[in-house]
């Protein structure tokens, strides 16, 4: 019903003064609003920042997102849609913008499993808006081990790193991220994100 | 290839991706909606096999929308689980030929069933309910059922029902051997609109029962013994069967959509098709705005260019109105003092207020020089500010990834009453404020005795002027292109002052109406206290001079308004003219939050006919700000003058917009469905009322939505 709903929703939503208003362009003098401030996803690519790779697993659409921000061992990436993605030393632990969006993870065991290239349990906590806009915290029970190593290639160069598994699981549902780590740095991984978004596929440009 | 080339390349992904993320949404929350095995549902559309009711309770907060046909009979219902016990039911029905060839009955009912247990080992899940309850009595029955899941997938429900559940294979009422009253029925139905308490529970009863059995998820099996003869409609309507046995089939997709058919009594074949949305779980329950800006971190000052910020005041205002506007939010005032900077935040995008406080404290983050450590935010309504929130510029860099981030940073934030302290430090150019909007409207008027469903469509165009904070200036007009409004012919037959039920005549004109030209003045008198004055034509059929003064703390439960207008009814062609009837109406509320969502407000005063009474509401309102909610209105008006449906009452509920389509928005869908709308009990139905207009930007709603402070 929500899919008629929409439409219909749009079509009475209209125009006016503080949106972007859908007639505006048709008008005489009307001129293209400068991109938003935030938006500096070219100027950055042209003076070097990192690049990840981001492919939504279950329809394989795939984005390019620029390294933003970052202290210490956190950093947030944004994509030219303006989405973002959080990262604690290469695990995601936010995401913005992809409607079910992971709004904050605890993965410090996790990560000295993964990173320590060490077999294992731990705890991780995935917190999400609940649809009323409070939190709702889901906790898993991860086994992390090592699945050996695997020899990956970027533009035609090669690296080896080893492949690490965190198979999750919860009351309610499981999931699987997998990690490829080289020289304490993960260089490529398959990451959850939500039951509605599923999983992002992660993998770093070299430039 | 260059990255840039990439980028480029892969840009043109980013609608498909946008496009996916919609469709997977709704994929994703209609699955959602029944992790457990659904509760049935009978031709009345609430918890039941065909007919016969069980003792079940939807999910709660549930919506269920139902059509059922058999023969010239149709029922629409929805049903609401008000409470994880108790649900309400509002049905139309339509019996083709009920008063003879070409003569319908329209009927409007209403339903009660409160759950009395869970269930336990032994232990059924009993209920009792009361169905069409002071309506015009065509399916008045009450009953009590118990229902026991004795496998996964079986349940068996046994009841004994009274009324019209007590028509078939009826025997001499058991309750008579507490008083002899209970054993005859008196005769339905007095005036309607009155609740039939002489007649609950009395006279004869018969038993019922049934089974139903779901062999997988799709399919749903039922089988039932009735206690209902179809007395009427054997008399009226020709119904012929002749077995008290009714059999259904259902079947579920997967979009929250089942579709049933069923043999009533063995002679009348009939469908049911049912929708059940859950208000507790939108679709896209993180919403499809884009990202927020990231927390400029101090320790990185200089890869933020914090170091740099040019600290002018003139200057550091434009930044910080420019980064605000990335964000659709404005600010009409900046003042910094030493380590600290009070801003006035005017939020016309987010329904969330915590959002809009986010994405404000992270704007000032990043255009702010270091040395500022406190954020004071006044978040600003109609030009007064409602509520001041305190945040530390540490704990934001702090908390912003913290895996209890949301939580922690609403502990640590002030949340506090500006009170008179309003307008200080003013932006420049941030006054006069002039908005304008052009859209299209849909105006129903639903479930008139004659039509169910009557609406206008048209377009609208509004604009506000605002030359000083709290100083507005609005107005709208809006012309009907489409519609059958106009069509009714129930002009009003009320012996009261004609104030509401003369809305017809209203409907009827062609020219383009004002809908409103009003002055606005809203301001503070004092702390707790919020005062507006509006002169003007203040709605449809009214116009004349309001005033309001409400009291509402920053948190707290309880809160207490007035209100006095004196208005003059508005000529039919809500132009510039006006009638003749004047009359001074007002009313003193009491709003109580009794927490979980659940809303409850009295107005006792004088309403529009010049009547003394009391209106009672109850409202449930879910986080994401769905609401439903009913009212009744009792006067010193009597049932006869009132006329038809005896006094005042209906059901009301809110759609946000962001709940359907998943972007920030203050827009609303609301409706309020009224039985019969007739002149006593009425009220004003003013613009911008003070509880509603603060209430957002205060506790309980900010604690309960400041999930969203990081979205």
């Amino acid at each position: 019903m929500k899919r008629f709903l929409v439409p219909l929703i749009l079509l009475l939503a209209g125009c006016d003064s503080t949106s972007g208003s859908r007639l505006a362009p048709l008008l005489p003098g009307y001129q293209q609003p400068p991109p938003p401030m935030a938006d500096d996803s070219a100027a950055r690519v042209q003076s070097g920042a990192p690049l990840l790779l981001v492919t939504r697993v279950t329809d394989r659409t795939t984005s390019a997102f620029v390294e933003v921000a970052g202290t210490g061992p956190m950093q947030t990436w944004r994509s030219i849609d303006n989405v973002t993605l959080g990262f604690q030393d290469g695990l995601l632990v936010t995401t913005r913008g992809l409607s079910g969006d992971l709004m904050s993870a605890d993965v410090t065991e996790s990560r000295a499993l993964v990173l320590g290239l060490a077999s294992g349990q731990s705890v991780r906590v995935l917190r999400y808006l609940d649809g009323q806009d409070a939190i709702a915290a889901s906790a898993y029970v991860c086994d992390i081990a090592p699945r050996g190593p695997r020899d990956i290639s970027f533009d035609g160069r090669t690296f080896a790193t080893v492949l690490m598994q965190e198979q999750c699981q919860s009351p309610r549902d499981s999931f699987q991220n997998l990690y490829w780590v080289s020289g304490n740095r993960i260089v490529q991984s398959r990451q959850w994100v939500s039951g509605d978004t599923g999983a992002l596929a992660l993998r770093d440009v070299i430039r | 290839m260059t990255l840039a080339r990439r980028l480029t390349s892969r840009s043109v992904l980013v609608p498909r991706l946008a496009l996916a993320g919609i469709a997977l949404g709704l994929q994703v929350g209609a699955a959602a909606a029944q992790t457990d095995r659904p509760v049935s549902l009978s031709t009345f559309g609430t918890s039941g096999l065909i007919d016969m009711p069980t003792a079940q309770s939807q999910p709660d907060g549930q919506m269920d929308l139902t059509t059922s046909l058999y023969g010239g009979v149709l029922r629409n219902t929805l049903t609401f689980q008000i409470t994880p016990r108790l649900s309400g039911s509002f049905r139309y029905s339509t019996l083709k030929g009920f008063f003879g060839p070409g003569n319908d009955l329209y009927d409007r009912s209403f339903d009660l069933q409160y759950r009395l247990t869970d269930e336990g080992q032994y232990m059924p899940e009993l209920a009792f309910g009361l169905r069409d309850f002071g309506g015009t009595g065509i399916f008045e029955s009450e009953y009590l059922v118990a229902t026991k899941q004795i496998r996964d997938n079986i349940s068996v429900s046994g009841g004994i029902g009274w009324g019209r559940l007590g028509s078939f294979g009826g025997f001499d009422n058991p309750l008579g051997v507490l008083d002899s009253g209970f054993e005859s029925r008196p005769k339905c139905c007095g005036v309607t609109g009155q609740l039939a308490f002489d007649r609950f529970f009395r006279g004869p009863a018969a038993l019922f029962g049934g089974v139903s059995w779901q062999p997988n998820d799709r399919l749903d099996v039922k089988l039932e013994y009735s206690s209902d003869a179809y007395v009427q409609e054997r008399a009226r309507l020709g119904f012929e069967g002749n077995t008290p046995f009714n059999v259904a089939v259902g079947y579920r997709f997967d979009n929250g959509v089942e579709a049933q058919g069923y043999l009533l009594h063995g002679s009348e074949l009939g469908f049911v098709l049912n929708y059940a949305f859950n208000p507790a779980h939108p679709a896209q329950p993180s919403g499809r705005e884009s990202a927020p800006p990231p927390v400029a971190q101090r320790s990185a000052a200089a890869s933020w260019g914090l170091d740099r910020l040019d600290p002018a005041p003139e200057t550091t205002k434009n930044r910080v109105t420019a980064a605000m506007a990335v964000q659709d939010l404005d600010i009409d005032s900046l003042q910094i003092s030493e380590d600290a900077v009070t801003v006035r935040l005017q939020n016309r995008t987010y329904d969330a207020t915590p959002e809009a406080l986010g994405r404000a404290a992270r704007v000032l983050t990043q255009t702010l020089p270091p040395e500022i450590e406190t954020f004071h935010i006044l978040t600003v309504v109609n030009g007064v500010a409602v509520t001041e929130v305190t945040l530390h510029r540490s704990d934001l860099e702090e908390l912003e990834s913290a895996p209890d981030g949301s939580w922690q940073s609403y502990a640590r934030a002030d949340i506090t009453d500006p009170g008179t302290n309003q307008t200080q430090g003013i932006i420049a150019g941030a006054y006069p404020d002039f908005n304008w909007s052009i859209s299209p409207f849909l105006s129903p008027s639903l479930f008139d005795p004659d039509n169910p469903v009557r609406a206008d469509f048209g377009a609208q165009a509004s604009f506000s002027y605002s030359p000083s904070p709290g100083l507005i200036f609005s107005g709208s007009v809006r012309k009907t292109i489409l519609g059958n409004r106009n069509t009714s012919t129930r002009l009003s037959n009320s012996v009261l002052p004609r104030v509401r039920s003369d809305v017809v005549l209203y409907d009827k004109q062609d020219d383009p109406e004002i809908t409103y030209l009003t002055t606005e003045y809203f301001w503070r008198p004092g702390p707790d206290l919020f005062g507006r004055l509006t002169v003007g034509y203040l709605e449809r059929m009214y116009g004349g001079v309001s005033t309001e003064l409400l009291w509402k703390p920053t948190a707290g439960r309880l809160a207490f308004g007035a209100e006095l207008n004196y208005v003059r009814q508005r000529a039919f062609e809500s132009g510039l003219g006006f009638q003749d009837y004047e009359v001074l109406t007002g009313h003193g509320s009491v709003y109580y939050d009794f927490g979980g969502g659940y809303l409850g407000q009295v107005d006792v005063g004088r309403y529009l006919a010049g009547d003394y009474g009391a209106t009672f509401s109850l409202d449930r309102e879910f986080g994401n700000g769905f609401r439903v909610g009913a009212f009744f209105t009792l006067t010193d008006v009597s049932a006869k003058e009132f006329g038809e449906g005896s006094f005042d009452k209906g059901i009301r509920i809110t759609i946000p917009v962001s709940w359907l389509s998943g972007d920030p928005s203050q827009n609303n869908f609301g409706t309020t469905i009224r039985p019969i709308y007739r002149d006593g009990g009425a009220r004003l139905d003013i613009r911008n009322r003070l509880y509603e207009m603060v209430r957002n930007e205060q506790d309980p709603i900010l604690r309960q939505r400041w999930g969203r402070f990081w979205r």
